[in-house]
């Protein structure tokens, strides 16, 4: 149980981080949550986690910037995001994208069964 | 040329004109007496230059280069006067435009957040993720996530509209082969099969494309996707039970076609003029589902026009109606290439 998969999950929003939350520990992986770019940049550091769900409305930094920031940093530049954001009019998508973002999930058009689909199928291939 | 907006240049042009007239005879004046000193400053100026022809001359070219340069000044007050205001409509259309696109910004973010969270928690629910469920509780589950997810597509929608209208839709064409193509109306088609299923409705895929055609063809296949759903969904909305729904790609002339033909209640003749107008919903529409935001159709519209394509219908009441819709092919390009292969 010691090698569950370390999932980081940067959400502002209470009730949609505790749902997600509970699906991700059902999924059987690890969650870690954190609700600012400040305390994700905290987590990423010291955790390593092996994959990041980032959300691009948060209150102090954007999800942009803060996958920008760590990018840059080689000990963690190499984890695989997805945004999981309800931002999704086209040029947002382009930009994450374009950040090197490996999925771009749209929350309202996506149950959490889907999402877990998307983040197995995902693992498989970058882990 | 003659704009009303012109029409203040001429009093401009006018006293401009006057004003380099009376500098001009003040000059001249001044020229008299300075050149006449003896003479006294009240003789008469037309008699004082008749009396030398050069000097008659030079009076003229002197009057009808200051009444020129005098008009052309007062031309350009105004001038500089409208240029001043249209820039300052332009800084403000730019300021509402952007106070627009940001509402868009935040009504997606705000209205989706809320309805996330009701999607994520019911379908955990449902899932059993907080207990048993019996048979009632479930069904009435299944209802709220339904009518949550026609709040989701009417948000999505709304925003679409917002977006058109601010020009910020975007169409990301990519070259794609025609079998691709095919392959995304298929899907989405197979995709809905489901639905019509379960409202007894016979829905069919019918390709005549020839298989062998290198042809390619630009798209944006997520809108693509997004008219191909919505046209079928009215399909299927709008047909009774029992009745067949088919899907029918082809090739016509060099463009690709695809056509939805229903055996459904038809759009009644007077209305079928206003069928692709924003938030029009046919009579007969409207009985049969009280659901829907009439931008399906317009939507459509607009994708298809951002790809250069077309789209068009015949209908007739109470026996079905044929949507069908069409994408310029690349057929030289890709034969070219075939070519060049062999």
């Amino acid at each position: 149980m010691a090698n569950k998969v370390k999932i980081l999950f940067i959400e502002d929003d209470k009730f949609l981080r505790s749902l997600l939350v509970r699906k991700l520990e059902e999924a059987g992986f690890a969650v870690l949550v954190a609700v600012d770019g400040g305390e994700a940049f905290k987590k990423i550091k010291e955790e390593k986690p092996d994959l990041i769900l980032l959300d691009i409305v948060l209150p102090d930094i954007d999800g942009f910037e803060v996958m920008k920031q760590f990018k840059e940093d080689p000990a963690t530049s190499s984890i695989p995001v997805i945004f999981l954001t309800n931002l999704g009019q086209g040029d947002e998508v382009k930009k994450g994208l374009a950040l090197d973002a490996v999925d771009y999930i749209v929350k309202a058009h996506f149950t959490p069964d889907e999402i877990i689909e998307k983040i197995e199928k995902l693992l498989a291939i970058h882990i | 040329m003659f704009k009303k907006g012109n029409l203040k240049y001429f009093p401009a042009l006018a006293i401009g004109a006057f004003l380099g007239l009376l500098t001009a005879l003040f000059f001249l004046n001044l020229i008299q007496y300075l050149a006449a000193e003896e003479l006294s400053p009240e003789i008469d100026l037309i008699a004082f230059f008749s009396a030398n022809i050069e000097r008659r001359f030079e009076a003229g070219a002197i009057v009808i280069i200051l009444v020129f340069l005098g008009a052309v000044f007062g031309s350009l007050i105004i001038a500089y006067d409208n240029i001043k205001r249209i820039k300052r409509r332009m800084g403000f259309l730019e300021e509402l435009d952007k106070t627009r696109t940001e509402f868009i910004w935040m009504a997606s973010h705000q209205l989706r957040t809320p309805l996330s969270a009701l999607k994520w928690s019911i379908n955990m629910i449902l899932a059993g993720s907080y207990g048993e469920l019996n048979k009632e509780q479930q069904d009435i589950l299944t209802e709220t996530c339904v009518a949550n997810e026609k709040l989701i597509i009417l948000i999505d929608e709304l925003l679409d509209v917002a977006q058109l209208e601010t020009r910020r839709l975007k169409i990301n064409l990519r070259t794609l082969s025609l079998s691709e193509f095919q392959k995304t109306i298929e899907r989405t088609a197979k995709e809905l099969k489901i639905l019509a299923d379960k409202e007894n409705l016979l829905l069919t895929f019918e390709s005549s494309l020839p298989l062998l055609l290198q042809a390619k063809v630009k798209a944006d296949i997520s809108k693509i996707q997004q008219v191909v759903q919505s046209l079928i969904e009215n399909a299927i909305w709008y047909t009774l039970p029992k009745r067949s729904i088919k899907v029918k790609i082809g090739i016509v002339k060099n463009e690709v076609m695809v056509q939805i033909v229903d055996e459904g209640i038809g759009i009644p003749e007077k209305e079928q003029s206003k069928i692709f107008n924003k938030f029009f919903r046919a009579s007969n529409a409207l009985r049969i589902r009280s659901a829907g935001t009439g931008l399906g159709l317009y939507l459509c519209k607009i994708f298809l026009e951002g790809h250069g394509g077309k789209i068009g219908f015949v209908s007739q009441e109470n026996k079905g109606s044929t949507f069908s819709f069409s994408l310029p092919l690349e057929i030289e390009k890709s034969l070219e290439g075939a070519l060049q292969k062999l």
